[in-house]
């Protein structure tokens, strides 16, 4: 079976060569043959992945690699490394593509452009299995690229429209910006290292060869690429323009795999930020703003896919602070689950678009009714995310802040307990005024119907999952995973899990109240105008974020919608518009300047040319003259 | 006695004459006979010094021949010219012609 | 090793071409035929160079020699070394394709394909000559053809773009003159060979002030900051083939003259110089990356950042480190397939819509995919991104900076944005949305018109991926010139 490892370079082949077929054939092939072959890929690959873990579990590990550059002493190897993290990677990628484009027969059936979907979707599954098996940073980095260039043909799908060819150009800059970081990085790596080997690179930084300044620029120049790949505050603002593209492709890409590379780089590379404390401390505290700032902001989201996304970028934030507080375990964990959970919420929020045709959760309600399995697996995943036992989200969350309270980051603890209340609180909203409350006026529900199977199916899997795959880290399982990733498990503290299941549950009977019981309008930031008086300017805010017009305010929900809006983005398009100002003056600086030296010359030449011929009369009699006193001025001065 | 300066005063002369009338002539054909007159202050001179300088050569006499029959070959040519713009255009006066003109 | 003078074979299947179309062109096919023939010659051989290029022995190969003026020894000497192969073979690739995409060149086809063939001869002459005044002469031969092309063949502003580029050469080769003959009689050996005059070491004030002379000669033609703007201007006015000629190859040459020239025979004149070098790079490279943005016509994008592009050439040629260097000349190599392939691309548009207004071009993506996949590709590798020729090149260039000049490679990164920036900017404009007015009613490329795209296309990817062959060649010639850069 170890054998069978040495075949892993492999697996992301597959699916390229399904996108060139796809890019070769066009529309040659029936739509059915082209999902059958991105579905039949993705199945063997995942069964491949299922026979690696077992081969993996049992202590068998592959690294090699081929020299892609070599002369005279330098070498540089692109190679593939196999081992128990990037098995669990593989399988948890190789899994949530097959469901959603198993999903996607039926969500994208009357799509035009099914195939490409089909292409588009292939190519970014390779290109991230490229990436959690590579052994190295540069193949790493070249399909971390190329994943971003898939994940800008799915935003931009509907191209046609201004929306997705707007949020498909914002992704790409804002990701492209955080990979220069990235690219700076392998730079410097190369240069102090040597070489770009996740092992080799290890080795110099364990025995000291590799230290100090250099080595600290580049953990921060790698986590720069990984705050733009998952969206971590300030590089966030793609990812709910993002939502623009097909639902599936955002459940894929932008929920479960792509968003969570950044997560994977810095877990991958977890040997080089140890040895810097002050790096991991940039982590922590980068991903608690994230985590606070997006799940305060998806508290006042309507669209439900928006919900979502600020939602994951949260989810990711606290990913990024377990990392920062020092267990990358704990962080794996918290992917692998948000990963399966939070696909199923968007697949469910996919079929619950798919039968009402909107995304606005103030146009719903009441869908339990009319959709059952929809509403039963969206309880399911709220319910994991919100952190209630025994679902996945729980363990995983509860491992992060288990490790803050056991190195005594109260400071984190406080942020991780902090969002997850917030957590509970937003998809109880969402969940509540979607599926439960009565329809409003402006519900658009009445002809809402359950989607087909071949959508529930998927969705259905999903949810066993999460109902049972927190428990592989769970006393029951002696904590099976962490002992497979290597590292000690970290126990439970049953107190602790108390106190987040209170506030998590705290967080739900608020909105239970606020979203059941009363009707969905007003919003629970409006209705609390007449209690405090900091929640009251909150709500001149609102007057202000319904319309979506930047605004800057005190009350956090709105500071931090507002500066997500107005700073963030406004920094990113002031950036571009101080350029295009400053690229028109440098363009009138060419022309008039410098190009106007060189016409000056030109000219100058024209005109003497254009007064010297004023001279040439056309009368013979003119220039014998001119000959005649030629030759006498000439005379004059030689003949002296 | 007659010597070479006399010569050379009478082509200067000529010389003279013939510039100031091709300079000044409206006509195109007085033109003509005065770029003849400054030819044949040439060939004075030339004659002059072939008999004054190298008298049992007479390489110059050689020159003055050739340049009558250059300067018969020229005249055919200008009056050529001359008839042909007359019939094209009726005209004769040689400031009006400016097709040279740059 | 054979004694087939192949390297002649090269540089004058295209002379050849150019003759036979003079004398037997007739029509509108025959041109074509003929100069397809001549570059699928040139470009054929070159491929086998490249092939069997003895990349462990470095150096001089193929070479042959026959007297030319003996007088003052000249020789008509080839020879190709690292450097000089891939220039070849991104020489006769363009070529190839540029033919191609002229099928549709209706208007005196004779002139247009001899006049093309005999500035590829002149290109192919100066990457040959190991004899300096064979160089000097076969890039004086390569200009005048380039004029008459733009300035009858060409668009917009045709007549004033065709005298500025011919001003601007002209003006850089009267430098060149004089480095030329000043060499010549410095070495004072009565031989042109640029062999023996690398051998020769002149005195550090002659080197410094004859290399400043080669910089400006050579600059004007990569094209340095402020001596570039005839470069954007002429890629705008020449017809497609010759605007890929003119950013894929012409540019090279100078970025190729000041490493046979400048590098190779005046080290501690470039250690006089390569700060300020460096200098212009990084202007260049952040300049013409703000200037492209703010373009409006897709061929000043381009040609802009072609600017922005030869900048990393000046830097790697500035760092002179083995990687830096080798990643100067595969810029070189990258910049000028994908820069052609670029050409080919809105010459394709232009010839299909009437326009190359970025604003008039919108939905590309829906009429004609197989165009918009190629500008993709183009465009990843205009970003640098990985897998494309583009980022090897840049990848090299960046670890050669960044070892030296840390502050140099953090203000040349903001290049890397802005780059990315316009490049989406653009692609995402026409590439994107509904199809406008313009494009509505065009058709995606005929299988004529899509090899060459594909071509150039899938030589970016190639390279890319599998960049040890070229690069290999390149690093086994750069060698031993870093080690005498380096004062060895």
């Amino acid at each position: 079976m170890t054998g069978l490892l040495a075949y892993a370079w492999l697996l992301p082949l597959a699916p390229l060569v399904v996108f060139a077929i796809v890019l070769a054939t066009g529309r040659k092939l029936p739509k059915n043959v082209v999902a059958g072959m991105g579905i039949g890929v993705m199945f063997a690959i995942f069964v491949a992945s299922m026979g690696m873990l077992w081969a993996v579990a049992q202590g068998a590990r592959f690294e090699g690699s081929v020299p892609w550059i070599e002369m005279k002493g330098v070498v540089i190897e692109v190679g593939i490394l196999v081992d128990p993290l990037s098995v669990l990677m593989l399988i948890v990628v190789s899994f949530v593509s097959l469901l959603v484009q198993i999903y996607s027969l039926g969500y994208m059936a009357d799509e035009e452009r099914f195939r490409w979907y089909y292409g588009a979707i292939s190519l970014f599954t390779a290109a991230m299995l490229g990436v959690v098996l590579s052994d190295g940073w540069l193949l790493m980095y070249m399909c971390w690229e190329i994943m971003g260039l898939a994940s800008f043909l799915l935003i931009g799908f509907w191209f046609e429209t201004e929306v997705a060819s707007k949020a498909a150009t914002k992704a790409f800059m804002v990701t492209r910006f955080g990979d220069v970081g990235f690219g700076l990085a392998l730079a410097i790596m190369w240069f102090s290292a040597g070489t770009f080997t996740f092992e080799a690179v290890f080795k110099l930084v364990e025995s000291g060869a590799w230290a100090g300044p250099t080595l600290v620029v580049a953990t921060l120049l790698l986590f720069m690429g990984a705050m733009g790949k998952s969206a971590q505050f300030p590089l966030h603002v793609w990812l709910p323009d993002a939502m623009a593209g097909p639902t599936p492709g955002s459940a894929l890409i932008h929920a479960a795999t792509m968003v969570a590379a950044g997560v994977y780089l810095v877990a991958r590379s977890f040997p080089l930020f140890e040895a810097n404390p002050q790096t991991l401390t940039v982590v922590a505290t980068i991903g608690a703003i994230t985590a606070v700032m997006a799940a305060l902001i998806a508290t006042s989201v309507d669209d439900i896919k928006k919900v979502l996304a600020y939602s994951t970028i949260s989810q990711l934030g606290l990913m990024m602070l377990a990392l920062g507080v020092g267990s990358w375990v704990a962080a794996i964990f918290h992917l692998m689950t948000h990963a399966f959970f939070k696909a199923l919420l968007f697949l469910a929020a996919g079929s619950v678009i798919h039968g009402t045709h909107t995304q606005d959760v103030r146009e719903m309600g009441g869908l339990w009714r009319k959709m059952p399995w929809t509403t039963a697996v969206w309880v399911i995943g709220a319910l994991s995310l919100a952190g209630i036992p025994p679902l996945a989200g729980f363990w995983s969350k509860d491992e992060i802040l288990l490790t803050a309270f056991h190195k005594e980051q109260w400071g984190f603890l406080a942020v991780g307990l902090v969002v997850a209340m917030l957590t509970a609180f937003y998809m109880g909203r969402s969940t509540f005024l979607a599926f439960f409350a009565k329809p409003g006026a402006t519900s658009k529900t009445d002809h809402a119907h359950e989607s087909s199977w071949v959508m529930l199916g998927p969705l259905v899997a999903l949810a066993t999952i999460t109902v049972v795959i927190g428990l592989v880290n769970s006393p029951m399982f002696g904590f099976a995973f962490g002992a497979y990733l290597g590292e000690h498990a970290s126990g439970m503290n049953l107190s602790l899990a108390a106190v987040a299941v209170g506030a998590a549950l705290a967080g739900i009977a608020y909105a239970y109240a606020m979203y059941q019981r009363g009707k969905a309008n007003p919003d629970w930031y409006m209705r609390n105008r007449g209690i405090a008086p900091v929640l009251t300017k909150q709500f001149w805010i609102d007057d202000v974020y319904q319309r979506v017009i930047v605004a800057p305010t005190l009350v956090i929900a709105g500071v931090f919608r507002g500066m997500d809006v107005a700073v963030v983005d406004g920094v990113v398009r002031g950036f571009g518009k101080v350029g295009m100002v400053v690229s028109a003056l440098l363009a009138k600086f060419d022309r008039g300047v410098v190009d106007g030296a060189v016409d000056g010359l030109g000219n100058g030449v024209i005109d003497g040319g254009r007064e010297t011929r004023k001279i040439e009369t056309g009368n013979v009699q003119t220039y014998l003259l001119l000959l005649v006193a030629s030759i006498v001025v000439l005379l004059w001065v030689f003949a002296r | 006695m007659i010597g070479l300066n006399h010569y050379l005063l009478l082509g200067a002369a000529l010389f003279v004459v013939g510039l100031y009338g091709a300079l000044t002539s409206k006509s195109a054909l007085r033109v003509v006979i005065c770029v003849e007159l400054i030819l044949n202050a040439v060939n004075l001179n030339l004659a002059a010094f072939s008999s004054y300088v190298a008298p049992k050569q007479a390489v110059g006499m050689n020159f003055v021949i050739f340049l009558m029959v250059v300067a018969a070959a020229e005249i055919g040519l200008a009056l050529a010219i001359i008839i042909s713009l007359n019939r094209s255009n009726d005209i004769d006066a040689i400031d009006t012609i400016r097709r040279l003109r740059g | 090793m054979t004694n087939l003078p192949v390297l002649a074979i090269i540089v004058l299947a295209p002379v050849v071409g150019a003759l036979l179309i003079m004398a037997f062109g007739r029509g509108q096919i025959a041109p074509k035929a003929i100069a397809l023939v001549a570059g699928t010659v040139s470009l054929t051989t070159s491929l086998w160079v490249f092939a069997v290029y003895d990349r462990a022995a470095a150096g001089y190969q193929f070479v042959t020699s026959v007297p030319w003026i003996p007088s003052i020894g000249v020789s008509f000497t080839l020879g190709v070394d690292g450097i000089s192969a891939p220039m070849l073979v991104l020489t006769s690739l363009i070529l190839f394709t540029g033919v191609l995409v002229s099928w549709n060149v209706t208007e005196r086809p004779r002139e247009y394909f001899a006049l093309l063939l005999l500035l590829v001869t002149g290109v192919f002459g100066v990457f040959a000559a190991v004899d300096a005044f064979l160089l000097f002469f076969s890039y004086e031969m390569a200009v005048l053809p380039m004029y008459l092309l733009i300035a009858i063949w060409g668009s917009t502003r045709k007549d004033y773009s065709a005298m500025k580029l011919t001003l601007f050469l002209f003006a850089g080769s009267a430098m060149l003159i004089l480095v030329l003959v000043l060499t010549y009689w410095a070495v004072g050996a009565n031989t042109f060979d640029m062999r023996i005059w690398a051998s020769h070491s002149f005195g550090a004030v002659f080197q410094k002030w004859v290399f400043l002379l080669t910089l400006i000669g050579f600059g004007t033609l990569i094209p340095i900051f402020p001596l570039h703007t005839w470069s954007p201007d002429g890629h705008v006015a020449a017809p497609t083939a010759v605007s890929m000629l003119h950013a894929g190859v012409l540019l090279k040459i100078g970025a190729y003259g000041l490493i046979r020239l400048g590098l190779v025979m005046f080290p501690l004149g470039w250690a006089d110089w390569r700060m300020a070098l460096a200098l212009i790079g990084v202007i260049n490279v952040v300049y013409g990356a703000f200037c492209a943005m703010s373009q409006t016509d897709l061929k000043y994008v381009i040609g802009y950042s072609s600017v922005s592009h030869m900048g990393y050439v000046i830097l790697g040629l500035a760092m002179g480190d083995r990687f830096a260097l080798t990643g100067a000349v595969f810029q070189m190599f990258a910049h000028g397939i994908m820069t052609g392939l670029f050409f080919a691309l809105i010459g394709f548009i232009y010839e299909q819509t009437h326009t190359r207004v970025i604003a008039d071009i919108t939905g590309l993506m829906r009429r004609t995919p197989l165009v918009a996949a190629c500008f993709v590709i183009a465009g990843a590798s205009s970003m640098g991104l990985p897998s494309t020729a583009g980022f090897v090149a840049e990848l090299l260039v960046y670890v050669g900076l960044v070892i030296q000049s840390p502050w140099l490679a953090a203000a040349a990164f903001i290049g890397v944005v802005v780059t990315a920036a316009y490049v989406l900017r653009m692609l995402s404009r026409i590439l994107l949305g509904e199809p406008s007015a313009a494009v509505a009613p065009i058709h995606d490329a005929p299988p004529l018109r899509f090899v060459p795209m594909a071509i150039l296309a899938g030589t970016i990817m190639l390279v890319g991926i599998l960049p040890a062959s070229l690069y290999t060649i390149i690093t086994g010639s750069v060698m031993p010139i870093v080690t005498k850069l380096a004062g060895g």
